[in-house]
């Protein structure tokens, strides 16, 4: 049983890093690339293929060392509103013991773009994030649901004033939701994230050319802070996550994204891991079939 | 022994799909067309340059000239361009504006893309005539 809750409770902690929806954001000026631990502010047609390893302690305290594959699509139903679905495949091997793994449960998602400002660069969403509990398999997949309530803010610089014009590429992106699990014996969470982005692509068309060459005017560094509280139970008041500096390469129709994971405090882990991205716009690739919205 | 195969056989399926997926989005890219974005300007963002002749803006999308445009305003705000944009009518991606004698001072090109199938884009940026 205490395998079972430590199994779900460690794959309910790499789910939360993983976000369920992708879009592509635009507001102005801005593009708001889709991040790849902190689901940007936007909706849209997206497809989201994603590799992640990192080692970090489980409950037992021992460090499990764990690979994930993820796979996420999201579908527009109108222009401000899109719904998601995604799963992982997870590895964890722990030294001495069996690796454990499988597919994690199925999450399903709706998000809703509240307000876009393009003269400030500026959007809102609110979503809510849901795991179906025993979709996923026993060795990996939790027996419970969770429902995750959640914000997506983003603000780009482009409107500082001339003197600041260095400063104009950067935006910064952040999301907060309150994890609830159907099981009360299972601890809530608090899960929160921000990134901040330098977006090259913005440098040259919008502020100054330095005449930087593909691909290197395409390319977006960003650093994501990818955290969760937890809420209740014993463990109220805990906080793990990752600090993820990373490049993201976007173009048009498909970007791709790399980033290191560095534990952000002892809880978290003690060694960095890694993320890597393909991501697909399908506005862009199928403008005229799935990628447009249903109405 | 059963679940064990099953499993391996979900994981190869999983992992198929994903495959064959990522390829038709691959293979789909070359012939996408949709949101149109800069690829080369003239003059270029924060340029201090001559008075140019014309802003001329090249996209990676052909454009929808009739909801498409091009301006350029001064300091104070007020648009220089008399002469109405024009996209080429060729291959319907290069936008231009002919602009007057412009005297020295910081100007704002401001533009609107719409693509062939109707999404949009929009920008803006400055460059200063010397």
């Amino acid at each position: 049983m205490r395998n079972a809750l430590t199994r779900a409770a460690f794959g309910l902690a790499i789910a939360s890093l993983t976000p369920l929806g992708h879009a592509h954001a635009v507001a102005g000026n801005r593009i708001f690339p889709s991040t790849l631990a902190v689901d940007d502010p936007g909706v849209g047609d997206e497809l989201d293929f994603q590799f992640s390893h990192i080692r970090a302690p489980n409950d037992d305290g021992d460090t499990a060392s764990v690979n994930t594959w993820s796979a996420n699509y999201a579908k527009t139903i109108t222009p401000n509103l899109a719904v998601s679905v995604g799963t992982n495949y997870s590895t964890e091997r722990v030294p001495g013991n069996p690796a454990v793994k499988g597919f994690d449960n199925l999450g399903l998602g709706i998000k809703y773009l509240v307000y876009v400002n393009p003269v400030h660069e500026f959007m809102f969403s609110v979503g809510i994030d849901s795991d179906i509990g025993g979709s996923g398999s026993k060795a990996v997949g939790s027996s419970f649901s969770t429902y995750t309530p959640t914000i997506f803010a983003g603000k780009g610089f482009g409107d500082l004033p001339d003197a600041w014009g260095w400063l104009r590429p950067l935006a910064i992106t952040g999301t907060i939701g309150q994890q609830y699990a159907s099981d009360s014996s299972v601890p809530n969470q608090l899960n929160w994230g921000m990134t901040l982005q330098y977006s090259l692509p913005y440098l040259q068309s919008f502020v100054k050319n330095v005449g930087l060459s593909k691909p290197f005017s395409n390319l977006i560094p960003v650093v994501e802070l990818a955290m969760s509280t937890c809420t209740s139970g014993s463990c109220s008041g805990s906080t793990t996550g990752t600090i993820n500096p990373g490049i993201i390469w976007e173009s048009r129709t498909a970007q791709i994204g790399l980033e290191a994971q560095i534990p952000a405090n002892r809880a978290s882990g003690n060694s960095i891991g890694v993320r890597l991205q393909t991501h697909f716009f399908f506005d862009d690739i199928f403008p005229q079939s799935i990628g447009k919205p249903i109405f | 022994m059963h679940n064990a195969s099953f499993h391996y056989s979900a994981v190869r399926a999983f992992f198929r799909l994903c495959a064959v997926v990522s390829a038709l989005c691959l293979a789909s890219i070359g012939q996408a067309w949709a949101h149109a974005h800069p690829e080369s300007q003239s003059p270029v963002a924060g340029a201090v340059v001559s008075a140019p002749q014309e802003v001329r803006i090249t996209y990676d999308d052909a454009l929808e000239p009739a909801f498409s445009s091009l301006s350029v305003s001064d300091a104070s705000g007020k648009q220089v361009n008399s002469a109405k944009s024009e996209v080429d009518a060729s291959t319907h991606k290069t936008m231009r504006v002919a602009l007057p004698v412009l005297p020295a001072g910081e100007y704002q090109v401001k533009w609107v893309a719409v693509a062939d199938d109707g999404h949009r884009t929009q920008g803006s940026y400055k460059f200063t005539v010397k």
